[in-house]
């Protein structure tokens, strides 16, 4: 990195820090702390889209493309659907009672135990999740780049600390409008320079069709396989719940939409992120897809991951074996498609052999150090953004990804301060209003748990299974409180008692089911837990309450 | 409350039917790309 791309990226961090704390610095009512309360569509949309793509979306998404095509779309199918749903039911309930949180309904229409319940889940699925928002893209930074892992943690969270404590939602929401102007200011850079990095030759067009002659283009999946995350059906079924529960009752997005104006501006905020986010994943995937093409005739590394691996002579000339063929193979593949060779078998073949050796390569790697991570689609992007971007914009592409880092950890932070202040401190400790106490209340709950992010964070790398558990963390909870929430909105014979008990019972469920999912009794998407679990809630529901009834 | 006091004279339904209509747009482009290159 030179001292262009440093200067671009600590000025663009700088500037949207200090403008976020300063335009937000006089806050003094709990409820413009917690809510804001007077945000317009265009920035609760993009508010909602910054806190859901972390900055592993801009780091993964492209090398998945890269390695799997553009099926990964499919995933977010469920999204629009979604959308409308929390703004037909959710949305104006939640207006009408006026909350700070999603979990306030739930007391209103159960009782105390099923919001402190569902808010408990709530608290450690995002409490553990925010720390590991951090240390993703830290380890992918520190390893390329050769930073620090813990000073890049430190300095992500540490300045999201100051400006979410200082400004609140308001600054949060504010914030995140810069951050995605930069992402994608960012990724449209990016693109260009992933076109101009073709052979003159090559125009785009014929890219499109290398890509689509190797098998990047199939986007739809119709498989009616369960086990399949990315198919059509997943995406129309269990993606509709994952997304119900996660824009629905996971605070973080519901302080989002909850900032607006009016309902309209909220409602239009919704809509909003339903017309773009497929348009704007799609747009990402393509662009990893294109680095992929771009890679037919710039020779990419054997492994994009850059970590060292000490190895005997012996281990390092069979290495050199393997990298001498994955360089014969890339020759000939590359001579087929500058000579526009009709023959798509060979070249098939062809492609289909350097993934072989990829493969091969890396799992040599593994078995010679165990700790050699060999998944390493992660690194595919940055990789190419640092060899193939000019000064200056490779400054700016790592300001995307502390921006997309910074503006979802920043909704987490400001969601689990909400959630502590008002379902736990104000519900059982404080509960007459005092405005100077709760905003100083729950801007030493913001630090608290900005603290406990990092410290997650640094820690992280010391339990390889927790940051696999926090990946489908989501989906473990997600199925229970959405749950909870439609017994709430669609049941009305369901009482409080039952419930929790349903909330308890769909829990276990779903926490067996991944067990003996781990354990390889069968395999599941996870997409489908948020299915099973809001099944199982309803169900157990409907039973437990006419149980109940009469019972009495 | 905040919802009593707005004037919403947005036609949310249409909203509705055309996010839905937009989103399955896509997905009929995406078969159309996947039919076009299959490999």
């Amino acid at each position: 990195m030179s001292w262009i791309d440093w200067t671009v990226l600590m000025s663009t961090l700088f500037i949207i820090v200090a403008y976020g704390s300063w335009k937000t610095r006089k806050q003094t009512s709990i409820d413009g702390y917690l809510k804001g309360n007077s945000e317009n569509w265009v920035t609760i949309g993009l508010s909602i889209m910054a806190t859901q793509a972390s900055a592993i979306t801009f780091l993964s998404t492209p090398g998945q493309a890269y390695e799997s095509g553009m099926g990964f779309i499919q995933f977010y199918f469920g999204l629009p659907i979604a959308m409308i749903l929390i703004s037909v039911f959710f949305l104006p309930i939640y207006y009408k009672l006026n909350v700070f949180t999603a979990y306030q309904y739930l007391e209103e229409r159960f009782d105390v135990r099923v919001r402190s319940f569902t808010s408990f889940l709530f608290l450690v699925s995002r409490g553990l999740a925010a720390g590991i928002t951090i240390y993703a893209p830290s380890i992918i930074l520190s390893t390329l780049l050769g930073w620090n892992l813990q000073l890049t943690c430190l300095v992500i969270g540490g300045l999201v600390i100051v400006y979410t404590v200082s400004g609140g939602s308001k600054a949060v929401s504010l914030t995140q409008k810069w951050q995605m102007g930069v992402i994608m200011a960012g990724m449209f850079l990016a693109f260009y320079f992933v076109l101009q990095s073709f052979p003159s030759s090559i125009s785009f067009s014929e890219g499109v069709d290398i890509a689509g002659s190797l098998g990047k283009m199939e986007i739809i999946n119709l498989s009616p396989d369960i086990t399949n995350r990315y198919t059509l059906l997943s995406g129309l079924t269990g993606g509709v719940f994952l997304f119900l529960s996660y824009f629905g009752t996971d605070q973080s997005q519901v302080q989002r939409y909850l900032g607006g104006k009016t309902l309209k501006e909220s409602r239009l905020g919704l809509m909003f992120n339903g017309l773009v986010k497929i348009p704007m994943q799609f747009f990402i995937l393509f662009i990893g897809v294109m680095v992929f093409v771009s890679f037919q005739f710039n020779q990419p590394p054997i492994v994009f991951n850059p970590q060292k691996v000490e190895m005997t002579s012996l281990e390092e000339q069979n290495l050199k074996k393997i990298e001498s063929s994955y360089d014969a193979v890339f020759d000939e593949k590359k001579m087929l498609l500058l000579n526009r060779s009709n023959d798509s078998d060979r070249i098939q073949e062809l492609q289909f052999a350097q993934d072989s050796i990829r493969a091969n390569y890396k799992s040599e790697l593994h078995s010679i150090d165990p700790d050699f991570e060999a998944k390493d689609s992660d690194y595919i992007f940055l990789t190419f953004i640092l060899n193939f971007l000019p000064h200056g914009l490779i400054g700016l592409l790592l300001a995307v990804i502390f921006s997309a880092a910074m503006s979802s950890t920043a909704g987490e932070l400001n969601a689990l301060a909400a959630t502590t202040t008002i379902d736990y401190y104000k519900k059982f400790w404080a509960k007459e209003d005092n405005d100077e106490r709760d905003l100083k209340i729950s801007k030493l709950l913001t630090i608290g748990w900005g603290i406990l992010a990092i410290v997650i964070a640094l820690t992280a790398g010391l339990f390889e299974n927790l940051i696999q558990l926090v990946n489908i963390l989501g989906s473990l909870f997600y199925g229970t409180i959405l749950g909870v929430f439609l017994l709430a909105f669609f049941f009305k014979s369901v009482n409080a008692k039952a419930a929790l008990i349903a909330g308890i019972i769909g829990q276990l469920t779903v926490l067996g089911i991944h067990f003996l999912k781990l354990y390889g009794f069968f395999d599941l998407s996870y997409l489908m837990y948020n299915l099973i679990g809001s099944g199982v809630v309803i169900l157990v529901g409907i039973i437990a309450s006419i149980d109940l009834k009469n019972e009495r | 409350m905040r919802s009593e006091n707005e004037k919403d004279k947005v036609n949310w339904k249409a909203w509705y039917w055309g996010l839905l209509i937009f989103l399955f747009a896509q997905i009929a482009l995406y078969m159309w790309i996947t039919n076009t290159y299959k490999v």
